[in-house]
């Protein structure tokens, strides 16, 4: 067989499978006006990525609204590093919030949405060990706090330490939510760092956030390495994004 | 014009088919083209070669729906004159690199005595993408089938390119493992 015996065979699959790989899907220019508006809103809001001020004191604390979501800026409200007591958790973790303003509320929420609203969400990146990498976690804050929390975390047992392969893991099941298909994939890229990903849905809205990790070195991430968490809601053409950086912060020995 | 009244002007031998398939799909087969020719007036002349090609299949092909069979006999026209272009191997555009990779899942000796029954092949391609994640497939097909390039299948899933790539090679070794099984490897 050669090449091109396989090229052709290729070309002449279902002409279904053809069609669906190049389908129009909903929200990719809005996308990338979107990716647009959030880099420069990044930027603008560069002041706010280190900023500690406003530190939550426990993963369970609600992150403060600062004036800057407020006034309607780009809503990147905190920036962080976190550090769990051994006693909680054996790994340390950065981790960023963000607040949806009205405006972005209304875009990407219906007018009916009940009771619940997600007003906050944040995600974070955390290490189980020196040199190891890494989890995600992505939290959303309804309204009443308690029961709309969202949360995704590989934990550590289901955690490979050589995995040089995509791994898909559906198994997983996020806190306080039933029947929710979480897809968390796990990659360690050739040319140096890693990047997580989730996905699920909830009540016809689409969630994803994806934690890219920038290796200094074409090592294992270390302390120090940058990590970039993004996170999307996209409900039918309407999308919003939410984007920050921060540096991977000291491993907490157990 | 819907796609069956355009079918069924090709079927009557009216050249108003061909008017009406250019302005219909014509962006479409010159996308398909453009990533196998680099070329502009290879291209345009391709693109010409499909409407010959369309006016010749139709009849005896009743096709029901007319993108997804245009854009084939677009790909198999620009194939094919790429094949016989004497371009050097690299730049010739997309296509040339998504073939490079596809060579990384065959025998590197390139004189393989196997005859290829090209329809079981089909077949086991088909089956073969049948298996993958949804994702999986079209992120194959887009750079195997539409030859698009990285950068622009990590546009078109919001991904990172890094996780486009990655994906790639992760198909190709399951096309590998799986044309191995099914020995053609």
């Amino acid at each position: 067989m050669t090449v091109q015996d396989l090229s052709l065979a290729i070309g002449e699959v279902r002409e279904d499978y053809v069609t669906d790989a190049h389908a129009r899907r909903a929200g990719s220019l809005l996308w990338q006006r979107l990716a647009v508006a959030a880099c420069a809103a990044l930027i603008a809001a560069a002041p706010f990525f280190w900023n500690i001020s406003h530190a939550p004191q426990n993963a369970d604390d609600p992150p403060p609204i600062t004036p800057a979501a407020e006034s309607g800026d780009y809503p990147v409200v905190y920036n962080e590093l976190v550090d769990i007591p051994s006693a909680v958790s054996e790994y340390s973790f950065a981790q960023f919030g963000a607040a949806i303003t009205p405006e972005e509320r209304a875009q990407i929420l219906p007018e009916d949405w009940p009771e619940g609203l997600p007003t906050y969400l944040w995600g974070s990146v955390g290490r189980y060990g020196w040199g190891d990498v890494a989890d995600v976690q992505l939290a959303f804050q309804s309204s009443d706090w308690a029961s709309g929390l969202i949360s995704v975390r590989l934990r550590p047992e289901e955690a490979p330490h050589d995995y040089l392969m995509v791994e898909e893991q559906t198994d997983l099941v996020p806190t306080h939510v039933e029947d929710q298909e979480v897809i968390l994939y796990r990659y360690r890229i050739p040319d140096g760092g890693e990047l997580l990903y989730a996905s699920f849905s909830r009540c016809g809205i689409d969630y994803s956030v994806q934690t890219n990790v920038e290796a200094n070195q074409n090592e294992s991430v270390a302390e120090g390495d940058f990590f970039q968490t993004i996170v999307c809601l996209v409900r039918g053409a309407r999308e919003v994004n939410f984007s920050a950086w921060n540096k991977l912060p000291p491993y907490a020995a157990p | 014009m819907d796609d069956a009244q355009i079918v069924t002007l090709y079927w009557a031998r009216r050249e108003e088919a061909i008017e009406e398939s250019v302005q219909r799909y014509g962006g479409l087969c010159r996308r398909v083209i453009g990533a196998v020719l680099t070329d502009e007036q290879d291209a345009q002349e391709c693109l010409n070669d499909v409407w010959n090609a369309a006016w010749n299949a139709m009849p005896p092909h009743r096709p029901e729906k007319l993108a997804p069979f245009l854009a084939k006999l677009a790909r198999r026209a620009a194939l094919h004159r790429l094949r016989t272009q004497t371009a050097q191997k690299r730049g010739g555009g997309e296509a040339s690199l998504a073939l490079e990779e596809l060579a990384e899942c065959l025998p590197c000796d390139g004189d393989t005595q196997h005859t290829v029954e090209q329809q079981e092949l089909i077949r086991a391609v088909n089956v073969f993408l049948a298996e993958l994640g949804k994702q999986e497939r079209r992120v194959f097909l887009c750079r195997y089938w539409y030859f698009d390039s990285v950068a622009d299948i990590a546009r078109r899933f919001r991904w990172s390119e890094s996780r486009v790539k990655m994906t790639c090679k992760r198909v190709r070794q399951k096309l590998v493992a799986y044309l191995q099984k099914e020995e053609w490897l």
